[in-house]
């Protein structure tokens, strides 16, 4: 009997029954309700004049068979908003499962047109083969508008277009259009191609702007980036070139900026600042004005060669 | 013990409002928790000798009907049946759950109580007014209640199903999925050890 223990928990035993006593107490039950065969009830009747604890056993039986009675005389009594409590459990489950069917339903018609098969009405399973079951509760929407406004009303298409409208606001924005400034001339054919013109040499006097900058960014890096590489050529040559005058100087191979700054190097101070004074392509550079952390950051072929030398300032 | 024509046209007519719930009903469904849910709530109560546990056993029960109403198959059992192995399967779920507060409850609180209280025999052989006699007949339920509450969850079940809830044999060995020898074997060691719990009434209460 130990399997159908569902409980956990060990039932009392009745040890040490005969066969005879075992036979009785399977006919107990029935005896009580009184739907014994004349012949089984003979038979018990029999058995219980000899055994007195399976006589005990019926009177016990027929005790507790009175005792339930009075149990059940008194059905328990649940609160009064108990059923209130079931339904509300259940119709917002039942909202929240038919939404869910709904939406469901909509995507497989959706797949279904993009299939191409938008021809034969998509089968779609009303009861799902999981355990899920769905009441489609009664809704307030007339049935026409009811996919339509079902399918706008979702969270997910709130959210879309929330989303365009930022997006649309804020390039918008980014871009210098004011909508407030916008007038019905701003559109006609002429303004538009001036108004484009304009965006445009906008656009690439900014893009000139930041090229310059950049420009300039990757010569003082590769300046830098000499000057840390520097000590260690400079102890190579010394052997080969053994001039006195020129051991200060770096060796002709001393990096790439070297051939960069061949059209000659900004010595004195940071005159590349000033957009005036263009530098002198003939001062020869001294190796240690070359290498000092500001000296001849802007070499004078980059200078040159930049056609918006005019814009420094705003660079 | 055979069903009378009355119950027979109850589970059909039982049958047919489950029918109706499964095309989205919502009144069908009202009239279904409505002529239920008290004896679920009654099982669960005797059972677990607690209403607010009742309460919340007979709310997941109804939760759990909703969702799998539709595996419910009306041609093969009865919905009684159905809605009584849903209501044992959360008591089974429930009484595990509970196993260590039980525990512990269990060394606070003996039985036997007041050894000066009338005796079973006294109340039962009281002839005082009805009222009374009213007043008296709860004291006792209370008593037999919390003599139930002592049966081993096995033998509780089955006495439950059987004298409160009038299922027959057949079905009671569904609902727990046991043997219908197993079943009656349970019926009477329960009856029994009740009428032992409730005390040395020997031949007072029949």
């Amino acid at each position: 009997m130990a399997k159908f223990e569902q409980f956990g928990s060990a039932l009392p035993g009745r040890a040490g029954l005969s066969s005879d006593c075992l036979r009785s107490e399977a006919l107990l039950t029935e005896a009580i309700d009184g739907t014994l065969s004349a012949e089984e009830q003979a038979e018990f009747d029999r058995h219980l004049e000899t055994c007195a604890t399976c006589s005990t056993m019926l009177a016990e039986a027929r005790r507790g068979v009175a005792w339930m009675e009075l149990l059940r005389e008194d059905r328990p009594q649940p609160a009064a908003d108990l059923v209130d409590r079931i339904l509300a459990q259940t119709s917002v489950q039942a909202a929240r499962e038919a939404e869910a069917a709904r939406a469901a339903q909509r995507a497989a018609a959706e797949a279904a047109l993009l299939l191409g098969r938008s021809g034969a009405p998509p089968a779609i399973p009303t009861a799902p083969a999981g355990p899920a079951i769905v009441l489609p509760f009664r809704s307030r929407i007339p049935a026409p508008l009811r996919p339509a406004l079902h399918t706008i009303l979702q969270t997910r298409f709130a959210m879309t277009a929330a989303m365009a409208f930022f997006s649309v606001a804020l390039t918008l924005n980014l871009t210098g259009v004011h909508l407030s400034d916008l007038h019905a001339r701003d559109l006609r054919p002429a303004n538009l191609r001036r108004g484009f013109y304009e965006a445009n040499a906008h656009v690439v006097r900014y893009y000139e702007n930041l090229r310059v900058v950049y420009e300039l960014e990757s010569r003082v890096r590769d300046l830098q980036h000499a000057s840390d590489a520097d000590p260690a050529p400079r102890v190579a040559p010394e052997p080969v070139r053994p001039e006195p005058n020129r051991g200060t100087a770096p060796p002709a191979g001393s990096g790439k900026p070297r051939s960069g700054l061949s059209g000659g190097a900004e010595s004195r101070g940071t005159p590349g600042l000033e957009p005036g004074r263009h530098p002198n392509p003939d001062t020869t550079a001294p190796s240690t004005d070359l290498l000092a952390p500001h000296g001849a950051m802007f070499p004078a072929s980059l200078v040159h060669g930049s056609p918006n030398r005019q814009k420094w300032g705003l660079a | 013990m055979e069903k009378t024509p009355e119950q027979i046209a109850a589970a059909e007519a039982l049958a047919r409002q489950v029918r109706r719930c499964l095309t989205g009903d919502a009144e069908a469904w009202r009239h279904l928790v409505l002529s239920q849910h008290r004896r679920v709530y009654g099982i669960c109560y005797r059972f677990t000798s607690s209403a607010p546990d009742a309460e919340d056993l007979t709310q997941e029960v109804f939760l759990k009907l909703y969702r799998n109403l539709a595996s419910f198959d009306t041609d093969r059992g009865s919905f009684q049946t159905w809605i009584t192995t849903l209501t044992r399967n959360l008591l089974v779920d429930h009484f595990r759950r509970t196993r260590m507060d039980r525990a512990t409850d269990s060394l606070n609180a003996s039985f036997d109580g007041d050894p000066d209280s009338p005796t079973m025999a006294d109340h039962l052989a009281d002839t005082r007014p009805s009222q009374e006699k009213h007043v008296a007949g709860q004291e006792l339920r209370i008593r037999v209640q919390a003599a139930l509450k002592q049966l081993s969850p096995e033998l509780r079940e089955a006495v439950i199903l059987r004298d409160l809830e009038d299922m027959d044999y057949k079905e009671i060995a569904g609902v727990l999925r046991i043997p219908e020898g197993t079943v009656k074997s349970r019926i009477s060691r329960g009856r029994g050890e009740l009428a032992r719990l409730l005390g040395r009434t020997e031949g007072q209460v029949v």
